[in-house]
């Protein structure tokens, strides 16, 4: 069984480091990494996907993708605000699709972070807040800890979600690990 | 390291290469090749045979991932040679293809590396506690 997981970071250099260091732990074995991406939020309240420079064809379906992921990550509205994301992507061909589904995961979070903020550092999910980044991966992990440990010095702070059938329902199992790079990769953003 | 783990990790790290491969062929837009895209789609049927090999001496857990990688490869192949077309157009949408099948195949197989090495953490004894 795997996990998604959310990295959270407050500059991009961390959150590269942190991607460095997830595909370290990979190489070294202390867990295996499926794939994995950098999302940020600018200050606009977009949500922005890092890339590879090559990968032109691919950018629009990542960042619909991973927009959805941090819905299912930011509770049930979130996931309502994904689906809306992807339904943008049926429309709307342009390579700003994944712009338009970030920003409505964005409007959800800040709608979540207003009505609920003080028992927000209690519940399994997170909130993206604006200038953060975000390194979003699938996992399989045989200790928690290794991740954990080896984010701390980074100041990342780790969020969990297991790819069972409940989190996975509304996309299916596949659907959020397909928009991850499944390889390491040096981001970059626009 | 067990053999079957070794191995796979090499199958892990080709379809991650083939996956690259296909990116920066994508990347190239027009300026990409009939050769190129020949070169990648041997690799992807190379691939999809070592990994089919591989499967057969896994337990079914693996196997599983194993043989989803090949289908995805193999479907990108059988995608390519039913396409009567020439030219970018082609190029572009084999391109796309042969993406898809690497992106599958190497998550596939990373899955499956997953599971060999639980298994191996499971097996490995615990490192016995120092009481100071």
């Amino acid at each position: 069984m795997s996990n998604y997981i959310a990295v959270i970071f407050e500059t991009e250099k961390k959150a590269s480091d942190g991607l460095h260091k997830l595909w370290q732990l990979d190489t070294d074995g202390e867990m295996t990494v499926h794939g994995a991406a950098i999302v940020r939020r600018d200050d606009m309240g977009e949500v922005q996907v890092s890339h590879k420079h090559t990968d032109a064809g691919m950018r629009t379906a990542i960042g619909v993708g991973l927009g959805a992921l941090l819905g299912a990550f930011a509770g049930p509205i979130g996931v309502a605000a994904g689906i809306a994301g992807a339904a943008a992507l049926t429309v709307a061909a342009g390579v700003g699709a994944g712009a338009v589904a970030g920003a409505v995961v964005g409007g959800a979070a800040d709608a979540i972070k207003s009505a609920d903020r003080s028992d927000m550092e209690h519940q399994p999910f997170f909130v993206l807040d604006q200038g953060q980044y975000a390194v979003m991966a699938e996992v399989s992990e045989t200790r928690d800890s290794a991740l954990d440990d080896a984010m701390k010095p980074l100041d990342g702070k780790v969020h969990r979600r297991l790819n069972d059938d409940v989190f996975t329902g509304v996309y299916g199992r596949e659907y959020y690990g397909s928009h991850l790079y499944p390889c390491y990769y040096e981001p970059r953003f626009m | 390291m067990a053999q079957h783990e070794t191995t796979l990790d090499g199958a892990r790290i080709a379809a991650q290469e083939l996956h690259r491969k296909v990116m920066a062929n994508i990347a190239k837009a027009q300026a990409g090749t009939e050769a190129e895209l020949k070169i990648v789609s041997d690799d992807a049927h190379k691939l999809a045979q070592s990994i089919s090999s591989e499967a057969a001496s896994q337990t079914e857990a693996v196997k599983t991932h194993l043989n989803a990688a090949v289908a995805k490869l193999e479907a990108a192949g059988a995608h390519l040679r039913a396409s009567a077309d020439t030219g970018k157009e082609h190029i572009k949408q084999a391109n796309a293809a042969l993406l898809d099948g690497a992106h599958a195949a190497a998550q596939s197989v990373s899955h499956a590396v997953a599971i060999l090495r639980g298994t191996t953490a499971i097996q490995k004894p615990a490192t016995p506690k120092v009481i100071a």
